[in-house]
């Protein structure tokens, strides 16, 4: 007797050592995953933040030199400011940090410490301010990529001048700057608000989030009512057979296409045949719901499929049509799930870059796009094309970009939580 | 004898290949509960799913035979089947209110009729539906409440209540109590009791005893046949058939 | 008859039906007694048996018991609805008949008194009918069997003819020899005890015919009607 309950016992440990093996196993699988997440984040978050900084350099212009009162600015039309000629005006204002050079080699030096739109800074200073210009105005010009990096820690100093992209004389500009309390770093406004550009310190991503931005609203303009009519027609009133069951398994299939497909075909389709412009949010937006489709009527068929029939049949006993039945009561429970789908899919629409890259949305376009018909890139898009350049700017930029990227995704997750949370509806 | 309201004549259904009913004819009487009893699988419910065409919505079911209310075929092609539920209402297995509040549950079937031409009409079908179905007063003070807040109980008054509101002559009932306690099992027993006087009722049951306190009359069904139907005062004491003998006294093999 | 699913069910019927049985077994042997006492005139043995009664009386409250509790644990319907009715009933008229017959014995114990013979072996003839009377309503009992039921149902009009003709002997025999008055009166008694007898064991086989057919056994025989008009 007191073997078969020692013996009892015995097993017993056994296997409640296994279920805390087990449990072990969990753990372990969870953290490994959620250490790469976090190792992801960390890295992003570290090397992208300081893109949402910037260097700039306090600069004083004296307007009296281009103008004998500046009061008459404020007479001037946009179109006259911009046609005055401003180059060695500006140029003669930044030399005016270091009035003893005299080398031409140094000055161009100095030049080189900002950014190449230091004139068109100056203009858009005038342009906003015209009306009340003093002799004398603080201007903060934007610094140059080298010195933005020099200034944020990310630039060797101490490499060879020949290794280097910012000269000796720069650096001592730079210092002797930094010393006079004329080097400033501010929140980098730009950033979100410019489109792509050539140089880092100017390039933006208010470009691909608009182009993003309009490529999603094509998405769910084009799939959700599609994707919700189609569900509920194969879940609600396609007959069962065979037609049927081959519509749905291709819809799964479609569902597992890889996308680039997909961009092969709003290429060969889309471009080609139907001739809409290239590089269009529009194209993109197309491209993008032909792959977002089957998500959205896979999990709108999903949530039909959950609402009990015994709903469907208490409206039909009443007298009901099926469609009343359905619009009425069926479909407005199963929304919340439906939409849930649908933001995933656009969440995964958001974050496609192949069919992109196809229908030619990688170019290179440094306007911010007013319509879905204007070329634009994406942020996806944009995140590949700064991962390729070679200037150290883009290295920040890039992973502020997928930043922002993930942001948006998480946002759009979120609101898919909250929605479930606010309609789901308890039985 | 009371007149005639349902007669089926002959009646065979087929889901798919499956033979679910076996020439089945009875008749049920108007103002009386009618109670069809028999074994799961015995095709009860498929029969009183014939009689307001809910079998319609499964693609594979074939109806033969006939069914009349009132003298009327119900199959026939000029019948319109939304208006026939209007006329035949169903309370289900388990209670199915919409997730919507206790007003909408009730108010919903006069209106997709057009029954009621202002607010104040509808209001009173709610309220008049809510006090046949014996609910009013428990839920007059939270009108605009869920319908899946109530309990189980309330819940099927609920859905009774919403059958009633249309206005129906005949209700039929799938095992209405299946999911309910004694006593709320007891509250609708009363509530038939009370609703015979103006509607037919026919009423599937799992629970002989029920069938037994409700009905007048009863049916047997066994193997998609319908065994015997008689007084239920007679199926219960003495029953013709021996299969109805062994179902009753608990022999079935 | 097949089982039922519940198989304690079957064994509570079982159980009231054994009861039954046991209990019409003993009222057989209670009459079979009496008889034997009434025919030796041994009035030793008589009051031996007069304890038997105990007894019946004792299944009759056993079986009383058991009905009761099968239709509050079961709620029986149709042939066993109609079984343990006729069981309560049944229980009834046997504990009735377990009286008549104990009275049979009691009058041969108490009464010491001179018995012509002639009468007595009469007496003991029909009380030895109705004695295969018992026994074959049991058999019907424990057949569940209509006909068997009804045979022994019609069995009961000869009784009534032999109760008729020993009622006849007895007036006379009285009027001839007044001396016999008190013994007659008795073996009077007797004799309509075991007629009562006869009339329990056909409410018996009444039980039975509902039991099996569900309908009340409408049927008077012709004797029956002929004795009625006396």
């Amino acid at each position: 007797m007191t073997d078969r309950i020692e013996q009892r016992i015995n097993s017993l440990n056994k296997r409640l050592n296994s279920e805390k093996r087990f449990r072990i196993y969990c753990i372990g699988a969870m953290s490994f995953a959620l250490a790469w997440v976090l190792i992801l984040f960390l890295n992003i978050f570290s090397s992208g933040y300081s893109a949402f900084y910037r260097t700039v350099i306090q600069v004083d212009v004296p307007f009296l030199n281009l103008i004998e009162d500046t009061t008459q600015f404020s007479e001037m039309s946009s179109e006259d400011i911009n046609n005055l000629s401003m180059y060695s005006f500006s140029k003669k204002a930044i030399y005016g940090l270091f009035p003893d050079i005299e080398e031409k080699k140094d000055k161009k030096m100095l030049i080189r410490l900002f950014s190449i739109e230091f004139e068109q800074e100056i203009r858009e200073f005038l342009k906003s301010n015209k009306s009340n210009i003093n002799e004398t105005e603080t201007i903060y010009l934007t610094a140059s990529d080298d010195v933005d990096q020099v200034n944020k820690g990310n630039y060797p100093r101490d490499l060879d001048e020949d290794k280097r992209r910012i000269k000796d004389i720069q650096l001592l500009f730079f210092d002797d700057l930094v010393d006079r309390g004329l080097v400033s770093y501010e929140f980098n406004l730009p950033f979100l608000m410019r489109g792509d550009s050539r140089e880092p310190e100017l390039a933006g991503v208010g470009g691909s989030i608009v182009g993003s931005l309009f490529t999603i609203l094509v998405v769910l303009i084009l799939s959700f009512p599609i994707g919700i009519f189609a569900a509920i027609y194969l879940e609600e009133f396609a007959p069962k057979n065979r037609v049927t069951d081959f519509i749905e398994i291709n819809i799964n299939n479609l569902a597992a296409v890889p996308s680039i497909v997909f961009g092969l075909l709003g290429l060969g389709i889309i471009l080609n045949t139907f001739g809409l412009p290239r590089s269009t949010p529009l194209v993109g937006g197309i491209v993008l719901s032909l792959m977002t489709l089957p998500t959205i009527i896979i999990a709108t068929r999903a949530s039909l499929r959950a609402v009990p029939p015994s709903i469907r049949e208490g409206a039909l006993a009443v007298g009901a049509t099926k469609m009343q039945a359905v619009m009425h009561h069926v479909v407005p429970v199963a929304m919340p799930g439906a939409l849930t789908g649908t933001i995933i899919g656009l969440a995964q629409a958001l974050g496609e870059t192949a069919p992109l890259l196809l229908i030619g949305m990688v170019a290179f376009v440094v306007d911010v796009p007013q319509t879905p018909l204007d070329a634009s890139a994406s942020l996806p898009v944009q995140v590949y094309l700064w991962s390729e350049s070679a200037e150290r700017g883009y290295v920040e930029k890039t992973s502020a970009t997928i930043m922002m990227l993930l942001g948006f995704l998480i946002l759009m997750n979120l609101a898919a939580v909250l929605i479930r949370r606010k309609f789901e509806t308890k039985w | 004898m009371k007149s005639i309201k349902i007669k089926a004549d002959n009646l065979n259904v087929y889901y798919g290949e499956k033979q679910a009913l076996f020439d089945v004819s009875m008749y049920m009487e108007e103002k009386q509960v009618t109670a069809l009893i028999g074994p799961s699988g015995c095709g009860k419910s498929t029969f009183i799913r014939c009689l307001n065409r809910m079998n319609d919505v499964i693609d594979i079911c074939k109806v033969q035979g006939k069914i009349e209310i009132d003298g009327n075929d119900i199959y026939a092609p000029d019948m319109q089947v939304e208006q026939l539920r209007e006329r035949v209402g169903m309370v289900f297995q388990k209670p199915n209110p919409f997730p919507k509040s206790i007003f909408e549950n009730v108010a919903y079937g006069p209106r997709i009729h057009g029954i009621a031409e202002h607010k104040s009409d509808l209001e009173e079908i709610v309220v008049t539906s809510l006090k046949k179905a014996a609910l009013f007063d428990e839920v007059k003070d939270r009108l605009y409440d869920a319908g899946t807040g109530l309990s189980g109980g309330q819940q099927q008054r609920l859905c009774i209540a919403r059958a009633i509101s249309v206005n129906p002559d005949i209700i039929l009932m799938d095992e209405p109590c299946s999911a309910l306690d004694p006593i709320a099992t007891a509250r609708i027993e009363e509530l038939m009791g009370d609703l015979k006087t103006e509607y037919t009722i026919i009423i599937v049951t799992h629970s002989m005893q029920q069938a037994a306190r409700v009905s007048s009359r009863t049916g047997f069904f066994h193997l998609g046949k319908l065994v015997e139907v008689d007084k239920t005062e007679t199926i219960f004491s003495n029953p013709s058939d021996q299969r109805t003998q062994d179902y009753i006294t608990g022999r079935f093999g | 008859m097949s089982e039922h699913i519940v198989s304690s069910y079957d064994e509570q019927l079982d159980l009231i039906n054994s009861t039954l049985i046991k209990m019409g077994g003993l009222v057989e042997t209670q009459l079979h007694n009496s008889l034997v006492a009434l025919g030796d005139k041994d009035t030793a043995f008589a009051e031996e048996i007069l304890r038997d009664d105990n007894k019946i009386d004792a299944l009759e409250k056993e079986i009383d018991a058991l009905t009761y509790k099968v239709i509050a644990m079961r709620q029986p319907l149709a042939n066993d609805l109609r079984t343990v009715l006729s069981a309560l009933s049944i229980a009834n008229d046997l504990e009735r008949m377990g009286d008549h017959a104990t009275n049979i014995a009691k009058r041969v114990a108490n009464v010491k008194i001179n018995m012509p013979d002639t009468p007595v072996s009469e007496i003991v003839n029909m009380g030895e009918n109705v004695q295969r009377m018992i026994k074959n309503v049991l058999d019907a009992f424990v057949q569940k069997s209509d006909t068997l039921a009804i045979n022994a149902w019609d069995l009961d009009g000869d009784i009534d003819e032999l109760y008729l003709s020993i009622y006849r002997d007895l007036l006379k025999t009285m009027a001839e020899d007044p001396d016999t008055i008190t013994g007659c009166s008795h073996l009077l008694s007797i004799a309509k005890n075991i007629e009562r007898i006869g009339d329990y064991v056909q409410n018996i086989a009444e039980d039975i015919h509902f039991i099996t057919t569900g309908q009340a056994l409408e049927r008077k025989s012709e004797k029956r009607i002929k004795w009625e008009k006396v």
